[in-house]
């Protein structure tokens, strides 16, 4: 066969030029490490890995959410944390304070350092992250939660709102707990009551109800009425009959009222607001706080006003409806070994002769005779009767403070127990999320692995094949330049 | 005797003289492109009676002939056609795989890091910086958008430059043939008929060469030694000493595609447009790399951008921003004024525009396809590209009212007649996605705009016994008369035959009376929109409620949750695709179509290279053979040359033998 000349240069030229292309990729791919460079290369391999590097970013997203999620976790657990050691000193400071021997002084002390326990658990409550927002406050992480109103008691004024973040494909795992969620449903002993104010009142505002006196306590939907009861502004407190609920402590039906002052019935107590001041006509609904719930701080805002309750006797008042001038003195405890606690009602049956009754309405003293200024006694405690009274006149006589004390802060311990075991429910919630952080971050982080392996599959190059492929092109290349150029020498025209 | 014999020495010499003058214009010539190897035909001179035979009296040279097969050389400007075909493409399509597979220059990294800030978001929605973040990269994904179209716009200017120049060298080569034919013509019908102008033949061949190159070229033969050239199927451009030029001429549709045409015969009559019908060569290689890979391409990304700024900024609608406002849209709308009347092309050919607005119902339904709307005089008919019709909203379907927006069912696009002047034979292309990456643009510029709380709407079944998924595709006024406020929700009621929706109030009081339900965009109610997708039964009653805005919460994330979801949600191509994966499947395309192109150019410069291995076989110089002819017609020149001097010795014999 002939060659022509110029066409073997040319062809020569060209498998020279082939191989060098062939050297030149191999060296690419040792080079870059990859075998698939230009989606060309693979087609399938590029959609394959470019999907696949989209899922490594995606994992990548969830590792950093769970870092997020670790660090809110870690932040709520330490206030709540904080929040549980606080208790446990709050709780034996409400043991120590519920002794009916303690004296004002000691009281004092007490109330000081559970003030100073409410101010930390107050700020713990309105705990901040490093971002400025506040973990107990749901969405509205730039409102703080709790905050004191007018009347001094700490309002929730957040919402429910729990952040979630993804730590895996369509898994969202909680990064806050909201106030509401904890510590305003605390099971109640002593349900407070909320003021709904009526539709053509005026500004004027009434407190959160509280009990104040659990043996008096009466549960019920309680109606205040602000009036005109001919021409003093009188205020007045029916229930849910439409009954007037006789007021603390002389049983008035109803009295002036003056702006800011406390109204007490049935063993609740609510305050008004001074200014605004209530006027005639406004009228609020007192509801109890649904399903029998309190919020935590309303509780420590209860044992600080019970701390400021004593007195070791029992106090009389005279009925506002009695028509005598009579008062009743007294009320120490003399004979300890006849003494029952229990609020007792004096009447007087006729001026010289009274009975005395207690809560259940049981005489414990019949019909007695009586000298005014004369001490008299029943159940071991020691009354007089000072100046002239008239027949069906009565006193009220109320147990001492100090068992007063004692029984509201022993309901008010119950309901610190339970506050203690909604945040230890929240604290085991807590660490159930970081457990399944952890958990996701195993998964993410072993199925990254996998992805990375299949990534490599695709595009990353087998080392020795590529050594091989290089060392196979250049030998190539090698042969075909030195048999070039002996070939290239062979002419005829040598020999002429 | 003697005296002869000096005569058939002389014509020994001759001979020997012209083969050596023939060796040494092949040796002269090796390198030189198309030329072939020539050889003198030498044959014996028949001489007189002598006896019973005829005795010989020397040899002559009969001709200069070329090396040249005809079946192999069209077997070389075939593959050359080919070759350079597949070669122009894949030049072509590496630039722009280069361009998309590049994981600097690509779609996903900007895609990714905009997820990331959307990621970064919901772990601190009231973070300004986490908000800047994302705007940011919506800034760098968008201007990624806009870049990666403004490479494929640059890639088609270039491609018409080229296509312009190429049709210019097409003429040229074209003008050289025609003078070749004619110096061929003149030369062959000089003397004899048997002049064959080797060299002037050859020339003409390696245009004809030059011009498979750019085109497929087909040969015919004619009398005088004249070739007449057609290109593509059967497009004549020289016939004889006469050309036919060719021209550009821009797109019927789109002018910034430029196309080929060949002039008429008759000057002043409109030239044809040949362009579907070239083949082979660079210039097929420019057109149809335009026509489908970069089109396509266009069509893709612009697809991905239009549901990308779609998604975002319906997602935006259903939240609420840092302040507690309704979220604003992040992207230019993609049904912006601007926008919607370059997605229909007037053609050249109608005698008066129209202006006709293309909407984008859904994006998730975009093909990425152009459709062609014809006019009949009476109705509109809808076509794809390749012809086959498209449902058409309603048959037969007269040109909707200004004004009035018709679906064209299962494109995800509606049709409005803005400017009607339409006339009987009016053509449109539809554009939905071509060029969208181009328009896709950031509108928000303040980080607290960004919605990342959710817009708190109430959705309760109240009649829904096949379980329909009734979900907020978007909220497009909350001013509107119906939008649902607190304390009034609406509810959306599906008539008995399943087919149409109306709006009443909670108390059933209608509020938008029966409207027919949309085959496959969201229903349009109050305000928003809602997707409808189950097997409804007829009857359903949604209701949509309204939450207290009051309980906005700045550290609400649910809305960037949502946005977060889109990383993998598959929100395009009929809901099988997310971005990345839309975006993977356009590489995919590419990949196969470069690849494709990568092959057949290696295959037919194979073929072309065995081609002209074997033309040069036929034709080509060999220096071995020439230097063997040297030395033979060398041999011979000698050997002639002692014939005579023979002769002479013999004369001299009989001179010194007559003394």
């Amino acid at each position: 066969m002939r060659i022509g000349t110029s066409n073997f240069y040319q062809r020569n030229l060209f498998e020279l030029q082939q191989q060098q292309s062939d050297l030149d990729r191999a060296q690419q791919e040792l080079s870059t490490g990859k075998k698939l460079i230009h989606p060309s290369d693979d087609p399938v391999a590029m959609t394959s890995s470019l999907i696949v590097k989209r899922d490594i970013e995606v994992a990548d997203r969830y590792l950093k959410a769970q870092d997020t999620a670790r660090r809110f976790q870690t932040h709520e657990e330490s206030a709540l944390s904080s929040m549980t050691s606080a208790i446990f000193r709050l709780q034996e400071l409400v043991i120590s304070a519920q002794n009916g021997a303690l004296e004002q002084t000691s009281l004092n002390a007490i109330s000081i350092e559970v003030q100073e326990i409410r101010k930390e658990l107050v700020g713990l409550g309105n705990s901040k992250n490093a971002s400025g927002e506040t973990l107990f406050s749901g969405y509205q992480t730039d409102t703080i939660p709790f905050q004191a109103d007018s009347f001094g008691q700490q309002q929730y004024m957040a919402d429910d709102g729990r952040r979630e973040l993804f730590v895996g494909a369509g898994f969202l795992v909680p990064v806050n707990d909201p106030g509401s969620s904890f510590l305003t449903n605390v099971t109640a002993q002593l349900t407070p009551f909320i003021p709904t104010a009526g539709g053509a009142n005026s500004a004027a505002e009434l407190s959160t109800g509280f009990v104040t006196d659990p043996d008096e306590f009466v549960s019920d939907t309680y109606t205040i009425n602000f009036f005109d009861n001919a021409g003093t502004p009188s205020v007045e407190v029916r229930d849910s009959g439409g009954a007037v609920v006789p007021l603390e402590a002389d049983s008035a039906l109803n009295r002036p009222y003056i702006a800011g002052d406390d109204i007490t019935f049935n063993g609740i107590t609510v305050r008004t607001s001074s200014n605004p001041a209530p006027v005639n006509g406004d009228t609020f609904t007192m509801t109890p706080q649904a399903q029998g719930e309190t919020s935590f701080y309303w509780a420590l805002d209860q044992i600080v006003e019970a701390l400021a309750v004593s007195g070791g006797k029992f106090t009389a008042t005279a009925n506002a409806a009695n028509t005598g001038a009579a008062g009743l003195i007294g009320g120490e405890i003399v004979d300890v070994d006849n003494f029952v606690m229990d609020d007792y009602t004096v009447n007087i049956l006729a001026p010289g002769q009274l009975e005395v009754r207690d809560s259940a309405n049981n005489i414990v003293l019949p019909s007695t005779t009586y000298v005014d200024g004369d001490e008299f006694e029943f159940n071991g405690i020691q009354f007089s009767i000072s100046g002239a009274a008239n027949a069906g006149d009565s006193f009220n006589i109320d147990r001492p403070d100090n068992d007063r004390r004692s029984n509201l802060l022993s309901s008010l311990q119950i309901e610190l127990a339970n506050a203690l075991e909604n945040i230890d429910n929240t604290r085991a919630t807590v660490g159930t999320r970081l457990n399944i952080i952890d958990n996701e971050e195993q998964v993410q982080f072993s199925f990254k692995e996998i992805l990375a392996k299949n990534l490599s599959a695709f595009e990353d190059v087998d080392i020795y094949e590529a050594i091989t492929n290089l060392e196979l092109a250049s030998t190539g290349l090698q042969a075909a330049q030195q048999s070039f150029a002996r070939i290239q020498n062979l002419s005829l025209f040598n020999y002429i | 005797m003697g005296y002869n014999m000096l005569d058939i020495g002389r014509s020994g010499l001759n001979a020997a003289q012209t083969h050596l003058d023939v060796t040494s214009h092949n040796i002269s010539n090796v390198n030189t492109e198309g030329y072939s190897r020539q050889t003198a035909e030498q044959q014996s001179v028949i001489g007189n009676v002598f006896g019973p035979s005829l005795l010989g009296n020397g040899t002559e040279i009969t001709a200069v002939e070329r090396s040249f097969n005809n079946l192999i050389y069209k077997n070389v400007i075939f593959n050359k056609s080919q070759y350079s075909y597949y070669e122009n493409s894949y030049e072509q399509h590496s630039q722009l795989e280069d361009l998309l597979g590049n994981s600097e220059t690509g779609l996903t990294p900007t895609l990714e890091g905009f997820f990331d800030g959307i990621n970064g978001l919901t772990e601190e929605p009231t973070l300004y910086a986490a908000r800047s973040v994302v705007l940011t990269n919506a800034n760098v994904t968008a201007q990624r958008f806009n870049s990666i179209n403004d490479d494929f716009q640059r890639q088609s200017k270039a491609i018409n430059t080229s296509i312009e120049s190429t049709v210019l060298s097409i003429n040229e080569i074209a003008d050289q043939i025609k003078l070749f034919n004619e110096q061929i013509q003149i030369a062959s019908s000089q003397g004899s008929a048997t002049i064959t102008p080797n060299d002037l033949m050859d020339k003409r061949n390696q245009a004809i060469a030059e011009l498979s190159e750019l085109v497929d070229v087909q040969v015919l033969q004619r009398e005088n030694g004249m070739l007449d050239i057609s290109i593509g199927s059967g497009i004549t451009l020289v016939t004889g000493i006469t050309t036919l030029p060719l021209t550009t001429v821009r797109n019927e549709y789109d002018s910034t595609v430029t196309e080929v045409s060949l002039e008429s015969a008759q000057t002043g009559n409109p030239t044809t447009n040949i362009t579907s019908q070239l083949t082979g060569g660079s210039l097929s290689a420019l057109i149809d790399f335009q026509k489908t890979v970069l089109t396509k391409a266009s069509q893709d990304l612009g697809k991905i951008a239009l549901g990308y700024a779609d998604t975002y900024n319906r997602q935006q609608s259903q939240g609420l921003d840092l302040d507690g406002n309704i979220g604003e849209n992040m992207f230019l709308d993609i049904n912006d004024p601007s926008l919607t009347q370059r997605r229909a092309l007037n053609s050249s050919q109608n005698p008066v525009d129209s202006t006709v607005a293309v909407t984008i119902r859904n994006t998730s339904l975009l093909s990425g396809e152009d459709y062609l709307m014809t006019y009949d005089g009476v109705n509109l008919t809808f076509t794809d590209t390749n012809g086959n019709a498209l449902p058409a909203p309603a048959a037969p379907f007269p040109p909707p009212a200004a004004g009035t927006i018709v679906e064209i069912p299962g494109t995800g696009i509606g049709i409005e007649i803005v400017t009607n002047n339409l006339a009987a034979g009016d053509s449109f292309l539809i554009r939905p996605t071509f060029n969208a990456g181009e328009s896709i643009d950031v509108v928000m510029s303040d980080p607290t705009k960004v919605a990342a709380a959710q817009h708190d709407l109430n959705f309760t079944d109240i009649n829904n016994p096949n379980g329909v998924d009734f979900e907020l595709y978007a909220i497009d006024d909350a001013g509107d008369a119906n939008f649902p406020a607190i304390g009034a929700p609406i509810r959306i009621e599906i008539d008995a035959g399943g087919t149409n929706y109306r709006v009443t109030d909670d108390l059933g009081a209608v509020l938008v009376a029966y409207a027919p339900i949309p085959n496959d965009m969201p229903i349009e109610a109050a305000g928003m929109r809602f997707n409808i997708s189950g097997n409804i039964a007829g009857g359903e009653v949604f209701e949509v409620g309204a939450n207290d805005p009051s309980t906005f919460g700045v550290g609400d994330n649910r809305n960037a949750l949502k946005m977060l979801e889109f990383q993998s949600n598959k929100a395009l191509d009929g809901g099988t695709n997310s971005m990345t994966e839309s975006f993977a499947q356009l590489l995919s395309y590419m990949g196969n179509s470069t690849s494709i192109s990568k092959v057949q150019t290696s295959a037919f410069e194979t073929s072309l290279s065995l081609a002209e291995g074997d033309m040069a076989t036929t034709s080509g110089v060999n220096l071995d053979e020439e230097a063997a002819n040297l030395i033979r017609f060398q041999q011979s020149y000698s050997a002639a040359a002692r014939v005579i001097s023979v002769a002479s010795e013999i004369f001299n014999t009989l001179i010194q033998a007559a003394r």
